[in-house]
């Protein structure tokens, strides 16, 4: 009722990137990542259109990205695509590969996302499972943006945490074989650089929307230590930029006030 | 003058790339600020109220769940659940060991109320313990097995289950089975009610880096390719090495931290965390339950 005063779309909006800068004035989390459940759920209980789910979520990630970047978050990573979602029916694998196709053209084209914000996109994930037009889409993406550096958004399209971490050993593996690096100089730092994420700065925040309490293979080396985990009841489509706020003002709070704890490398 | 100010002034926790670089911005800079600090108070007594429900709650739980030490009142607790987990997994904290139920011996105590418990739902076959520091695996695995068994004889009396204690990164165990060639009861050999597992911060990365170091060892001496480096096989040395993945895992501490807890073994396991909760208190075990067997896994469905 009260949004549909005249006005009031823009005051919001203007509301939300102030308290955004306020944030960014203390201490902001480095890397936050998305599990964004809940979509198809939002879209039965609706009665929409599957298709339709996925476009809301899409809504929602692109103001909750903007809200990040506002506040000063410098890697946004999100689980568009997991490889166990090859097991569902080939119809809808078919239509989350065209809404992925559609959504990165999107953010290229327009550029609203990429040009104002400087956005880098980074396609994380297993490349060979990939259908040629969607890796070649993906690499355009990859190469248009390649030369922002306000902000990474870290789209893992195929992947699982353990196929990064295989990924990860095998790549340490093989500069091993090479003799670009002694066995007994392996560290977690080696492992860690030879993984996806191997670039982005460590994960602060982790959020699973839909009221869902596990990993479901996503981010498991990253967040298993010293990482903020939230698991939000919201489906997607309905987890808003003001609950961003509140994850981001906790967050805040917490390495102000609980610094000493974090010390310890438990806060 | 203002460089100075401004260093001064400037918060220690916030990024060192944002501080401003001249006088506007350093005037825009601390006017947002003390925004901030006002958020902060705000949500300070959001805490506060929070922490007040999340303890009466907690509260709540123990008074409406007490299994006086008595297994039949367990499984009748656990009656109704559609289903249990095989493997149950627990992250508990090392308490300051001068407060009473601290230190290595309340950790003990706690594992063998947990354990109790476990026998006491009747499916809870594995039991893996994670604490952190891992303070425990420096004592004999016998001296430890001693003290869990006698705290478990207070719920079970003569009636004791049969349970094995094991250190997946030492690779002890105990009983063995096979202790000094005679052939031990067959209940205790393979048919243990509970296996427990004690964890710690080495069995995570620490255990994937050793792993990739034996790996690469291999692949020099020519008897590995790295392209034969499969999850699976990953899987199988993981499984072997530390624990398979639990179904369940109950964080015991106030804030929800894995604390390095095994990152390969917590793929699709659930997770259960009582904000604000502080002890390991069978109410909390219990809702653990119950929200497990409400849950629904599909995998990438």
């Amino acid at each position: 009722m009260l949004s549909t005063l005249p006005g009031i779309q823009g005051f919001l909006s203007w509301g939300k990137t102030c308290v955004a800068r306020i944030l960014a004035t203390g201490p902001v989390p480095r890397h936050v990542a998305f599990v964004m459940d809940g979509n198809r759920r939002y879209a039965r209980e609706r009665q929409l259109e599957t298709r339709e789910g996925h476009s809301k979520g899409f809504e929602s990630l692109a103001q909750i990205l903007e809200l990040c970047y506002d506040a000063g978050v410098e890697d946004v990573t999100v689980f568009a695509f997991s490889i166990e979602n090859f097991k569902r029916t080939p119809r809808e694998v078919e239509s989350l590969m065209e809404i992925a196709k559609e959504r990165l053209t999107q953010i290229c084209e327009s550029g609203e996302l990429a040009e104002q914000y400087g956005i880098r996109i980074r396609v994380l994930g297993n490349r060979s499972l990939l259908r040629k037009d969607v890796a070649e889409l993906f690499d355009k993406a990859q190469t248009m943006t390649k030369g922002h550096t306000r902000a990474t958004l870290n789209i893992c399209f195929p992947y699982t945490s353990r196929d990064d971490i295989a990924h990860g050993i095998r790549g340490v593996v093989r500069d091993a074989e090479k003799g670009e690096i002694e066995p007994a100089d392996i560290t977690e730092q080696t492992l860690a650089s030879h993984m996806y994420t191997g670039n982005s700065p460590p994960l602060d925040i982790l959020i699973r929307t839909s009221g869902v309490c596990r990993f479901s293979d996503f981010m498991l080396w990253e967040s298993h230590q010293g990482a903020h985990i939230e698991f939000v009841d919201t489906l997607w489509p309905d987890f808003g930029v003001w609950r961003m706020l509140a994850i981001l003002l906790k967050w805040s709070w917490r390495k102000a006030y609980l610094a000493d704890q974090a010390e310890q490398g438990n806060y | 003058m203002f460089t100075r100010l401004n260093q001064m002034l400037y918060p220690s926790s916030a990024n060192p790339k944002f501080m401003p670089s001249d006088p506007w911005s350093f005037i825009c800079f601390h006017v947002l600020h003390t925004v901030l600090l006002v958020f902060h108070l705000a949500y300070s007594l959001v805490h506060f109220v929070q922490y007040v429900a999340h303890r009466i709650k907690i509260r709540g739980l123990a008074i409406s769940y007490h299994h006086n030490r008595t297994p039949q009142l367990i499984s009748h607790d656990v009656a109704d659940l559609t289903k249990l987990p095989n493997h149950l997994a627990v992250i508990v904290d090392l308490q300051d060991g001068s407060e009473e139920g601290g230190g290595v011996e309340g950790l003990v105590a706690q594992i063998s109320e947990i354990a109790a418990w476990c026998c006491g739902t009747g499916e809870i076959k594995q039991l893996s313990v994670y604490e952190r520091t891992g303070c425990l695996k420096s004592y004999n695995i016998k001296d430890v097995y001693k003290l869990v068994e006698e705290g478990m004889r207070s719920y079970y009396g003569s009636e004791m289950p049969s349970i094995k204690i094991d250190v997946p990164h030492s690779g002890a165990a105990h009983p063995t089975g096979e202790s000094n060639g005679k052939v031990v009861n067959r209940k205790t050999d393979n048919k243990n009610d509970l296996t427990i597992h004690l964890l710690s911060e080495e069995d995570g990365r620490e255990c994937l880096v050793d792993l990739t170091k034996t790996l690469s060892e291999l692949a020099i001496a020519k008897k590995l390719k790295p392209r034969d480096i499969t999850v699976d096989v990953i899987d199988e040395q993981m499984n072997m090495l530390v624990v398979t993945e639990p179904e369940l895992l109950i964080v015991f501490g106030p804030q929800l931290d894995l604390q390095g807890f095994p990152p390969w073994q917590i793929r699709l396991t659930e997770i259960y965390h009582q904000p604000d909760n502080d002890a390991v208190t069978y109410g909390v075990f219990l809702k653990a339950l119950q929200s497990f067997a409400s849950c629904k896994q599909n995998v990438g469905k």
